[in-house]
């Protein structure tokens, strides 16, 4: 009963802190201004494109992760440990350093030829696009490849013998099953792209209506002492970030069919 | 037929060394061995589920070695039956045929429609696998396996996680299944009355070798090995040592039991060694009632130690009263009853002559 009362205090105690960490916004709370921010066209700008690039950043990302992530659990390969702890690389690199890297790297002559005959990168929407998809890749690995581990390779063995080829079987058996955790995975990687702001600033600058993401504003408000701005801007992003996840999170509580 | 050639694999320190193996066709063949000899990952390299590293696995004479499962035609059930949760009774059944490669050999739907009718799941078939009964997945499982045509079974373990009292009734449905389809099965198992009911050959294997494998009656009365033997549980495995032959049997001294016994011609298989171990198992043991007449052979005096109640019958742990050596008996309780046998007493033991075999080596 005591290590139950234990571990809700602690529970409680981190929802608090959350919570009224939340709240003490309020002190700044102006109503005039938050209708102005809320309605101005560089709000409406830094939320489309806040929500546009998490969005893309967050599917490119999955696209990658869901593949890697079956290889990492199913597979034995050469040097499986070193890309393994490879994968923590944007989680153990601060978020402007990662931004810096890139940089750096489009500074470089394979950077530059890329820049100059494939895609724009620095200070440019893909720039955004490119910082939040390297930040967030290595968190959609991760968390793919906890959701294959948790399916028992037996199932796949079985439609092997019921003549049925792995690509089938992974459609068919292995992507239904670990559809919760990969959807999972979907959902960390888009709340930690869409509050993306080191590698995202580094590499595609701050630009009012170019480059300029929430998270973006909300520096740039708070640079110029613009408080109420400021926090006008963080409950318009905590109010985008919460409503997305809730509802993804109620589309899979309906899906949960078994 | 199944037919296994040289077959040897290495996975860290285990290994499987030179697995020779015919399933005949049309026949049930149990792999039984105790836990880690290797029979599961025998049944896996089977299905191509692992890689070996030399041998051929060849299907109706067709070496299916480099093919991948899916190409090779094994049905397969394992352990924990794999049902796919996701999908319903219906669903698993025709995951194959949908999905595999025989969906474009224009499956037999009738053909599903009696393999269900057969295993009577047509009351469950659109259930989710979650509500289904240990019973039930059972023979969904069978049917999935079998839907898409396939010949061939290989089972691991199917019946572990089966309630006893129905696992008897699934047995006799497989065996009937076999029978209508005309399947080769190959299973793996542990358990031995599962087995000698199942099966029709059975191959035993021990720390990753094939120790023996024949017709399960001439396996049941003449193991192989010693360890053969224990496997199969028998208790009163003596030492023998050939005096002489006589009209149908040969006199043997046994030392353990320091007695001469008989031993029929036909019991000893192959040619007679001077010495060897010899066996007979415990429900053959017979107490001899002196009121009633009795064979003047094979006697051997023993006091009961010890009386153990199993259910369906009693054993009784006895002595031999020259030597000590311990004797195991299986009595059926009608058999006891009019014995009335207490601990201590002293005992008359005929062990029939033509119960006595010899271990091989």
């Amino acid at each position: 009963m005591y290590f139950k009362r234990l571990c809700l205090l602690f529970t409680f105690l981190t929802f608090g802190l959350y919570a009224g960490l939340t709240v003490s916004l309020f002190y700044f709370w102006d109503s005039k201004t938050f209708f102005a921010t809320l309605t101005s066209e560089r709000t409406f700008f830094s939320i489309k494109i806040s929500f546009i690039a998490a969005t893309v950043a967050t599917l490119l990302s999955l696209g990658i992760a869901i593949p890697v992530g079956y290889a990492l659990s199913r597979y034995e390969f050469k040097g499986k440990r070193l890309v393994d702890t490879l994968m923590e690389f944007p989680m153990v690199v601060s978020p402007a350093a990662l931004g810096a890297i890139l940089l750096i790297f489009f500074n470089n002559p394979l950077g530059t030829w890329i820049q100059s005959h494939l895609i724009e990168f620095v200070f440019t929407f893909y720039g955004i696009l490119l910082a939040q998809f390297v930040t967030v890749l290595g968190v959609a690995v991760r968390f793919t490849k906890a959701a294959i581990d948790n399916i028992s390779v037996r199932y796949e063995l079985v439609a092997y013998s019921l003549g049925v080829k792995p690509w089938v079987t992974f459609y068919k058996i292995v992507l239904p099953l670990a559809f919760r955790g990969i959807l999972a995975a979907g959902i960390l990687s888009w709340a930690k792209a869409i509050g993306e702001f080191g590698a995202t600033i580094t590499l595609a600058g701050s630009m009012a209506m170019r480059t300029e993401t929430l998270p973006i504003a909300i520096f740039m408000r708070l640079a110029t002492a613009d408080i109420e701005g400021s926090v006008a801007l963080i409950l318009i992003l905590l109010s985008i970030a919460f409503s997305t996840l809730y509802t993804l999170r109620l589309i899979v509580r309906q899906r949960e069919t078994f | 037929m199944i037919e296994v050639r040289n077959l040897y694999l290495k996975q860290g320190h285990f290994e499987l060394k030179d697995i020779n193996l015919i399933v005949e066709e049309g026949s049930f063949h149990a792999l039984i061995g105790p836990t880690g000899c290797g029979k599961t990952t025998l049944l896996e390299s089977i299905l191509g589920l692992r890689k070996i590293d030399r041998g051929q696995i060849l299907l109706k004479g067709e070496e299916v070695t480099k093919k991948p499962p899916y190409e090779r035609g094994f049905a397969y059930v394992p352990q924990d039956l794999s049902l796919f949760p996701h999908l319903t009774a219906y669903e698993n059944i025709l995951f194959g045929v949908k999905y595999g490669l025989s969906a474009k050999k224009n499956p037999n739907y009738k053909d599903i429609e009696e393999i269900i009718k057969f295993l009577r799941i047509e009351e469950v078939l659109h259930k989710k696998v979650p509500f289904l009964s240990g019973g039930e997945k059972q023979r969904v499982a069978l049917a999935r396996a079998l839907a898409p045509g396939y010949k061939y079974l290989l089972l691991d373990e199917p019946f572990t996680a089966i309630h006893p009292g129905i696992r008897k009734d699934l047995w006799g449905l497989l065996k009937d299944l076999q029978r209508k389809y005309n399947l080769t099965i190959l299973m793996v198992s542990h358990d031995l009355e599962e087995t000698f009911f199942l099966a029709d050959y059975i191959t035993l294997m021990i720390k990753g070798r094939v120790i023996q494998s024949e017709r399960k009656e001439v396996i049941y009365n003449h193991p192989a090995t010693l360890e053969v033997a224990q496997y199969f549980g028998i208790k009163n495995i003596f030492k023998g040592e050939l005096l002489r032959k006589e009209e149908d049997s040969y006199k043997i001294w046994c030392p353990d039991l320091a007695s001469e016994l008989l031993i029929p011609l036909e019991n000893f298989k192959g040619e007679p060694k001077r010495e060897f171990y010899f066996f007979i198992r415990r429900e053959n043991i017979m107490i001899v009632r002196p009121d009633l007449p009795y064979r003047e052979e094979n006697l051997i005096p023993a006091k009961v130690q010890r009386i153990d109640f199993l259910g369906e019958q009693y054993q009784i742990m006895a002595h031999s009263l020259k030597t000590k050596v311990p004797l195991e008996i299986a009595l059926p309780g009608y058999a006891f009853t009019k014995l009335k046998l207490k601990e201590g007493d002293k005992i008359l033991l005929s062990l029939r002559k033509e119960k006595l075999f010899t271990v091989l080596s």
